[in-house]
């Protein structure tokens, strides 16, 4: 027990400070190869002792405990932040640190009575969710950056790349959300939360550049605020004579008196974490790094670990009214961040609010915290994270290969860079259309919701406008210029292994989503609740008032791929001739023309609508920002009651 | 008569397309689609783009700007296709043949199968005109070149 | 449910759904001239139409959209037989709304202005009619405590009943879906209409687009069955209901101009979402 937790966590920190000793391409490759392969059969290892608890020794590490290791460590932690804040001007984050300092200080040394936690690890199904998500995307990542980074350093130069300090991130990134979901102790937890803040700074820092620096700041003082929510939750709890555990909070919430005051700082902090409104924007300004970490920060990790404590208190909220104001603030947040996607032409915010919005899904369905709503956030999170990391390093491929972000600019992108545009259709679709996860975790949203009519309608809102910003960028990258010439694409293996393996894995996954619901979202569900929240036989998943059978569509998609097949070898086009232009077509070759009033060739040009002056991202941000926060007020005030 | 050719016959849509012309012809031939004469009940639908076509029906001459409009519209209807020249003008360029822009009638841009008299045609003759271009559809093969000329 | 008897549903219900969706259509075709003070097409014009489509040269802008016409009619063929076999009808409508996406994507994928402008109208009518109809479905739960179709239809007393407004707000967002005036924004079937000429449909032709009119029959089938399933006791009834529908797009078809997008938006947003929302709390308090 002690060494699968011990790899996990001490295993890719060890990976990157290698990575970052030895600055060697070769040396790169083969660290992270063997830590893809290490993580991987941890987590095999780990699936097959499922559940498990460890707690370290008391002498742990040259006679210090744990505990004390950990202490001195957050405080160290802080010591850099407070740095930090002051070196950046940021008072937000300065004070933040500061309340963190004295909070932590009064926590450790005037309320604990240093009493043994026990366990301190502890290892369930839902854990195991999160580890193999970490492990699989994060592995697909670092080998995706091996090849991204040497192509970013000849682009940008080294000064911006560094990928020795990339690498050194992303492996140890990897390590401390490991430790994060597999940590009971909630001070543990509150280390590697810190620490994920810690290296989001770093990540989004890495290139220097003035924006960078600016969206880092925010990102930290944002985030940081959330720390010292966290932690006045933590003194909060101590203060009551709780002690300081996961396992603790969750039972209290299903023996029906749960310490809703902890509660609601902890959802303060989630707010932060996962960027939901009114934190959005550090999210959205993330994106200045490069594509691999805003692939990790988005899809696996960072972000995932505020859902992960949401989901973790799911009982808590259930039937509370903090509970239903939780969701309806979530609901929010996916109903209004869709909106603005709708607005963006540069494809990572797309993909940044997208994040947002199904972050704000998942939790509306924590919050409401029934075993159904559990399992809609579970399959969510699950789906979620394969797909947009999946869409995360396609568009850094697609911005390496024709120097874009913007949509409007990928147009005609399937003749240009064929397979990569194709992985990245897929990609959206499975992201946005059934029968793939992600619609069925929303749609198990929605069933999960039905008794919240708020919340409810702005799921409802929320995903009629999702359809629409995924369908306006396929369509745009699908669209093709008439007879432009299709180029044969040069992929390195390096990047098209790990966008097949995300892939593959979305479509199989969605495939088998009875078998997968069966062995690791059930059993969590039913030892939390007694009942597991669905009930899936083979090939379908039924709730107590729905039901749905992937393989059906799944069959539906494979007969429209054999019907075009067919279409294509019986009734084959004979002709393919320009689009209709009022008869004034000019010219075909290279670029379709057509004759002006003035008798002049003009260039035929499409483009999508962005509807600013509705779903435009200022006019929403100042008027959802207040809402958000008095929610958020609401939330803390109703908790205090 | 086979399936396929009744069908034909009973869903002639048109693409019109308006020459030099002073207009008159083209307003009746949407006489012909309003409720007095009612072309939709043979199946007439006015498509306004060629490639949902069968018939293309001309109004007015053929300029030298015109022509290569004419060219393009022609050559986006899907086979099997008819031509119908709606009045003089469609015909032989009528009053305008005189002028130095003109190319004359439509025939002199693409092959004309229907020849609708008429200065400016009677909506009458035009649905007539459309009919018999429906039937010339019908009796060719799909993708096929048209069996019949005048 | 063994397989065969999946099988011959599914042939059954296609088979059907296509020869009632051509047959309306028709009816359509007829009642419009009718209220016109016109003759009209015959019974059977619509097939006439796809016969002749369909032996028509078959030419395209590019090859993709011979896959985007078999993924709109599929899906929406799908969409019908789950409803026929009573799956679960949130599932549904995603499934349909997925027949919708692949219309814009057939839209999109050629480099006409027209097809293009169009498809971005049909996008908002999606997401104009799509949380009314969610809500429709909604509604329908709250009232019977399921999703399924087959307890929905089973519930003893009709949804109509319970549900009079949502009702309404179907019908509105029914008209969206069917493209009928005030909201044939991205393509209009068979009026002479001409603003973006045809939609998303101007650079479909021949076979491909004869599989989009069997398509949109389909999806009027479709609709007309989801409407009806507000009067499940009886099957008359339900078929009355539907028919009703029917009757209904197609009057305000005739007696109305087109919208504009803000217009759409506003109109199914506010009063489609309001309608339903009404009702629905009605159902809560």
């Amino acid at each position: 027990m002690d060494l699968l937790v011990a790899t996990a966590i001490i295993g890719p920190v060890v990976a990157g400070i290698i990575v970052y000793v030895f600055r060697d391409f070769r040396v790169r490759v083969l660290v992270v190869l063997a830590t893809a392969l290490l993580l991987g059969t941890n987590s095999t290892l780990v699936y097959q002792s499922l559940p498990f608890s460890y707690s370290p020794a008391p002498n742990f590490l040259f006679g210090f405990s744990l505990v004390e290791i950990v202490t001195l460590a957050d405080f160290g932690l802080l010591a850099f932040f407070l740095y930090a804040g002051l070196s950046l001007k940021s008072r937000v984050a300065t004070l933040s640190a500061l309340v963190q300092v004295f909070t932590l200080a009064y926590l450790e040394f005037a309320l604990l009575p240093h009493e043994e936690i026990t366990p301190v690890f502890f290892v369930d199904h839902m854990a195991f969710i999160f580890n193999a998500f970490i492990t699989f995307v994060g592995s697909a990542v670092a080998i995706y950056s091996l090849h991204y980074m040497e192509r970013y350093r000849k682009i940008h130069g080294p000064r911006k790349a560094r990928p020795h300090l990339l690498f050194f991130y992303l492996l140890s990134f990897l390590g401390i959300m490991n430790g994060l979901v597999f940590a009971n102790d909630l001070l543990l937890f509150f280390f590697f939360w810190e620490a994920t803040t810690l290296i989001s700074f770093l990540l989004i820092l890495l290139t220097g550049t003035p924006e960078a620096t600016r969206n880092a700041t925010r990102a930290l003082w944002m985030n940081l605020l959330g720390g010292a929510a966290l932690v006045i939750s933590l003194a909060v709890l101590a203060a009551r004579g709780n002690p300081l555990t996961l396992g603790h909070l969750v039972a209290q919430g299903l023996a029906g008196r749960p310490d809703l005051l902890a509660a609601a700082l902890l959802t303060l902090a989630t707010f932060t974490k996962a960027a939901l409104l009114p934190f959005h924007t550090w999210l959205v300004g993330a994106m200045v790094a490069p594509t691999p970490v805003s692939a990790l920060l988005h899809s696996s990790t960072m972000v995932k670990a505020a859902v992960y404590l949401l989901i973790r208190l799911a009982p808590v909220f259930q039937g509370t009214t903090i509970g239903q104001l939780v969701a309806l603030a979530g609901g929010f947040s996916f109903a209004v961040t869709a909106a603005m996607a709708i607005s963006q032409t540069n494809g990572k915010k797309v993909l940044a609010y997208s994040t947002i919005g199904n972050l704000g899904l998942i939790t509306a369905a924590a919050a409401i915290g029934t075993p159904l709503a559990v399992a809609a956030a579970l399959v969510l999170s699950l789906f979620h994270a394969l797909s947009k990391g999946l869409l995360f390093l396609v568009v850094g491929n697609i911005e390496l290969g024709v120097g874009t972000k913007d949509i409007e600019e990928m147009e005609g992108l399937l003749r240009k860079m064929p397979i990569t545009t194709l992985i990245s259709i897929a990609g959206m679709i499975s992201i946005v259309f059934p029968p793939f996860g992600v619609l069925v975790g929303k749609w198990l949203t929605i069933e999960a919701v039905v008794r919240s009519p708020l919340v409810l309608l702005l799921v409802i809102l929320g995903s009629a406008l999702t359809i629409v910003f995924w369908s306006k960028w396929i369509g745009r990258v699908a669209s093709v210029t008439y007879q432009a010439e299709t180029r044969k694409e040069k992929i390195a293996a390096a990047v098209l292994i790990p966008l097949l393996a995300l892939l593959s894995s979305a479509i199989l996954a969605s495939f088998s989503l009875a078998p997968i619901y069966r062995t690791l979202v059930a059993p969590y569900i039913t030892a939390l609740y007694g009942s597991p929240g669905l009930i899936a036989p083979d090939g379908q998943v039924l709730s107590r008032i729905g039901r749905f059978a992937p393989w059906e569509v799944f069959l539906i998609l494979l007969l429209i791929l054999l019907a075009t097949r067919a279409a294509f070898l019986t009734m084959r086009p004979v002709k393919v001739i320009p689009p209709f232009l009022c008869g004034e077509n000019a010219q075909e070759e290279p670029q379709l023309q057509f004759r002006s009033a003035q008798d002049v060739p003009t260039e035929v040009s499409v483009g999508n609508y962005y509807l600013e002056k509705v779903f435009g991202e200022d006019f929403l941000s100042r008027r959802a920002t207040p809402v958000a926060i008095g929610l958020l007020m609401l939330i803390i005030g109703v908790s205090t009651r | 008569m086979n399936l396929v050719s009744l069908a034909r016959r009973r869903s002639p849509w048109i693409v019109h397309y308006n020459g030099s012309s002073c207009n008159g012809c083209a307003i009746e031939f949407f006489a012909a689609l309003t409720p007095v004469y009612d072309l939709e009940r043979f199946g007439v639908v006015n498509m306004g783009n060629p490639k949902h076509a069968d018939i293309m029906v001309l109004t007015g001459g053929a300029n030298y700007r015109s022509a290569r409009v004419i060219r393009n519209l022609y050559h986006q209807i899907p086979d099997p296709k008819a031509v119908v020249a709606v009045g003089v003008c469609a015909g032989s360029s009528g009053i305008f043949h005189d002028c130095y822009y003109m190319l004359g009638g439509a025939d002199q841009v693409i092959p004309v199968d229907v020849y609708v008299p008429g200065c400016a045609a009677r909506p009458e003759a035009i649905i007539e005109g459309i009919l018999l271009a429906a039937d010339l559809t019908a009796g060719s093969d799909a993708g096929g070149k048209r069996h019949l000329k005048r | 449910m063994n397989l065969a008897s999946w099988v011959i549903y599914t042939v059954l219900t296609v088979l059907g759904g296509v020869l009632a969706g051509g047959l309306l259509t028709g009816i359509d075709r007829k009642l419009t001239a009718r209220l016109q003070n016109r003759v009209g097409p015959p019974l059977l014009q619509p097939f006439y139409d796809v016969v002749k489509l369909w032996n028509k040269d078959r030419i395209v802008v590019n090859p993709m959209q011979l896959l985007y016409a078999h993924t709109y009619l599929f899906f929406t063929a799908a969409s019908l037989v789950l409803l026929v076999l009573g799956r679960d009808l949130l599932m549904i409508l995603f499934v349909s709304a997925f027949a919708s996406v692949a219309l814009v994507l057939g839209g999109y994928s050629v480099d006409s202005p027209y097809s293009q402008i169009a498809s971005q109208r049909e996008m908002i009518q999606l997401a104009a009619a799509e949380p009314v109809l969610i809500l429709a479905v909604v509604g329908a739960f709250l009232t019977t405590g399921d999703f399924t179709v087959s307890a929905i239809a089973g519930h003893p007393t009709p949804l109509l009943f319970s549900l009079p407004l949502v009702f309404l707000s179907l019908l509105l967002a029914v008209g969206i879906k069917l493209r009928k005036s005030p909201f044939d924004l991205s393509t209009v079937p068979h009026h002479a209409h001409q603003e973006v000429v045809r939609g998303v449909l101007t650079e479909f032709s021949g076979p491909y687009l004869a599989l989009i009119e069997v398509g949109q029959w389909l999806e009027l089938v479709f609709f007309l069955f989801f409407a009806g399933l507000f009067w499940a006791t009886d099957l008359r009834l339900a078929v009355g209901l539907g028919l009703f529908t029917f009757f209904l797009e197609l009057v305000v078809d005739n007696i109305s101009a087109r919208y504009t997008w803000s217009w759409l938006l506003k109109t199914a947003w506010v009063g489609g979402i309001g309608l339903a929302a009404v009702n629905i709390a009605w159902l809560y308090l």
